[in-house]
């Protein structure tokens, strides 16, 4: 009954129904019989060791990489239909790694119309998605700039920019902090964590960072291949949680919380945000 | 021996409408066999600063000297690119030779060893990074994972065996047991060798974890120097350069604010571990 209801109010934007994926020579599968949900408006979290399959994975979302077998349907359109590539690219936008890889002109703006020119939008409606999609990145003053001036941050933020104007329904985010400083790192973040309370966007964040896990509504591990893990940052990251045998690590706090409750000190058990800690450790540090 | 920066200036495009100062006035000294976390957002000067160490680019004004040689002399040049070993952001991109043995050696060939000699040295490198040289010397670094050419990268730098080993964000873009075996080698080839580490990184829980000194860099000056301890003990200043607190450290400030007494400043998940742990009696480690 319960999940009766739950699948009622959650809709799922991707459907990957067992994936499998190699690379052209090898023997070992790059992704291996991999199933998975992204529903509307979650932020989804992917992580995993290099090499265990994530950005693959995310590339089947917006057919940059089509399935060697299984299916992979957004909003129900397939992948493997050419005729959806399309569809499929404006629905789903992606920012990759390396910001300079992603700026193709000399101009902020006319990057972030670049995409809208290709989809062959009338004039006036890009001009006003360049000018709505700077103002959400927070880089309007920046409209007329050089994108080679900018900061690794402000170039990411052009980026996502730039896959906003094409007004996409979800957000693909490939390691798309690991190149930027602290601050940038925050501002990509604080971006997408934005856009989806905002305007309700489905967010991927595929990221190295377990940190960043901590803000999605789910997470999911994936190695060798495999999802090995799906749940909250919560229970993901629980205490007693064999994330370590994944070439991952916890993030701070939890690995605080699990130092303390090994030594025998009450903190609960799926701890895990700064705030957390600091109400279970307030009350036993006053006693003493 | 020491490396000592003294009124060091850099600036990009000198009388041009484009100039740029990226690096002004720095006074620092670097002890051999030091641990220095260099820390500072994009375009603090960072990398400006750490490619005069090895004489890869001129002071515009104020000088430089590694073990008491300044490197304005041509001579003194050559000498401390064989005491400052620099490893730049993502070597990996840099490694060419056909073999890993061939690329490690490269270095030491390149100054002088023998073929054979820097073969040797160049498999005493590789044993240094956690590399096996039975497994992988032979084979093409284009066919290794992202953290193992990372290594040989290094490897390629160790095998000049510097006094100084100077590195540009030797982490970025690894995975968290990558980053973590990255630190670890780090610090054992310090303290089997004693060689001096200079790295530059923006995780400061990495720095308030493994080194034991820092410099922060703004806007090209440099903010602040010290003891890991000094200079994470003013949490508000490190803040308003718009760097990332350690996590720790936040939970220490919040305490303080709920009135818990804290008698030591605390910046990494250990010493909060055995702060708690004394407060509250629990059995310490």
């Amino acid at each position: 009954m319960g999940d009766l209801l739950y699948n009622k109010q959650v809709m799922a934007r991707i459907e990957i129904k067992n994936l499998t994926y190699f690379y052209a020579d090898g023997e070992t599968p790059v992704l291996d019989d991999v199933s998975l949900n992204v529903n509307e408006g979650e932020i989804l979290a992917i992580v995993g060791h290099n090499g265990s399959g994530k950005s693959t994975l995310a590339k089947h979302m917006n057919a940059l990489l089509l399935p060697y077998s299984g299916t992979v349907k957004i909003d129900g359109m397939d992948t493997l239909n050419e005729e959806n590539t399309l569809s499929i690219r404006q629905k789903v936008g992606m920012v990759f790694q390396n910001p300079d890889n992603q700026i193709v002109t000399t101009v902020v703006e006319e990057d972030v119309g670049f995409g809208p020119e290709n989809l062959g939008i009338p004039t006036d409606e890009i001009l006003s998605r360049v000018s709505s999609s700077l103002e959400a990145v927070r880089m309007s003053e920046f409209a007329k700039n050089a994108p080679h001036m900018l900061s690794g941050g402000q170039k990411q933020r052009v980026a996502i920019a730039g896959i906003l104007a094409m007004m996409p329904e979800v957000l693909i985010l490939d390691e798309a902090t690991a190149m930027l400083d602290p601050k940038g790192r925050q501002d990509v973040l604080n971006i997408a964590k934005k856009l989806n309370t905002e305007s309700n966007m489905t967010v991927v964040m595929i990221t190295q960072y377990m940190e960043e896990a901590v803000i999605a509504d789910r997470v999911i591990v994936m190695h060798e291949g495999k999802i090995v893990k799906t749940g909250t940052p919560k229970t993901v990251f629980a205490y007693d949680s064999d994330i370590e045998k994944y070439s991952l690590e916890l993030p701070h706090m939890a690995r605080l919380r699990d130092g303390l409750i090994e030594k025998g000190i009450e903190i609960p058990h799926d701890a895990l945000l700064i705030e957390e800690l600091e109400k279970a450790l307030c009350p036993l540090l006053q006693k003493n | 021996m020491s490396i000592v920066a003294e009124k060091l200036t850099h600036i990009y495009l000198e009388g041009s409408p484009n100039e740029s100062v990226a690096i002004d006035s720095i006074d620092l000294k670097i002890e051999a066999g030091e641990f220095w976390g260099i820390i500072g957002h994009t375009g603090s000067g960072k990398s400006t600063l750490v490619q005069h160490l090895n004489a890869l680019m001129q002071p515009t004004s104020g000088r430089i000297c590694v073990d008491g040689d300044d490197l304005k002399d041509k001579k003194n040049r050559r000498e401390a690119r064989k005491k400052v070993g620099l490893v730049f952001q993502y070597p990996e991109y840099q490694l060419f030779e056909e073999t890993v043995l061939k690329d490690i050696a490269y270095g030491p060939m390149n100054m002088g060893e023998s073929t054979e000699k820097a073969y040797e040295i160049a498999r005493e490198a590789m044993v240094s990074v956690g590399l096996s040289p039975d497994e992988i010397e032979g084979r093409s670094p284009f066919e290794l994972s992202g953290g193992q050419k990372r290594r040989v990268a290094i490897a390629g730098i160790i095998a000049i065996r510097p006094r100084y080993l100077v590195l540009d964000e030797p982490m970025a873009g690894l995975d968290p047991r990558g980053r973590k075996d990255i630190l670890n080698l780090l610090k054992t080839l310090r303290e089997k060798t004693g060689c001096a580490v200079i790295m530059i990184s923006h995780s400061m829980d990495d720095i308030a974890q493994f080194a034991d000194h820092v410099a922060v860099l703004n806007e090209g000056k440099l903010y602040k120097a010290g003891s890991v301890a000094e200079v994470f003990s003013d949490m508000e200043a490190l803040r308003r350069t718009g760097l990332d607190i350690p996590q720790a450290a936040i939970l220490a400030e919040r305490l303080k604010k709920q009135g818990i007494e804290i008698d030591r400043s605390i910046y990494t998940v250990e010493q909060m571990l055995d702060f708690i742990t004394e407060k509250t009696g629990g059995v310490s480690g």
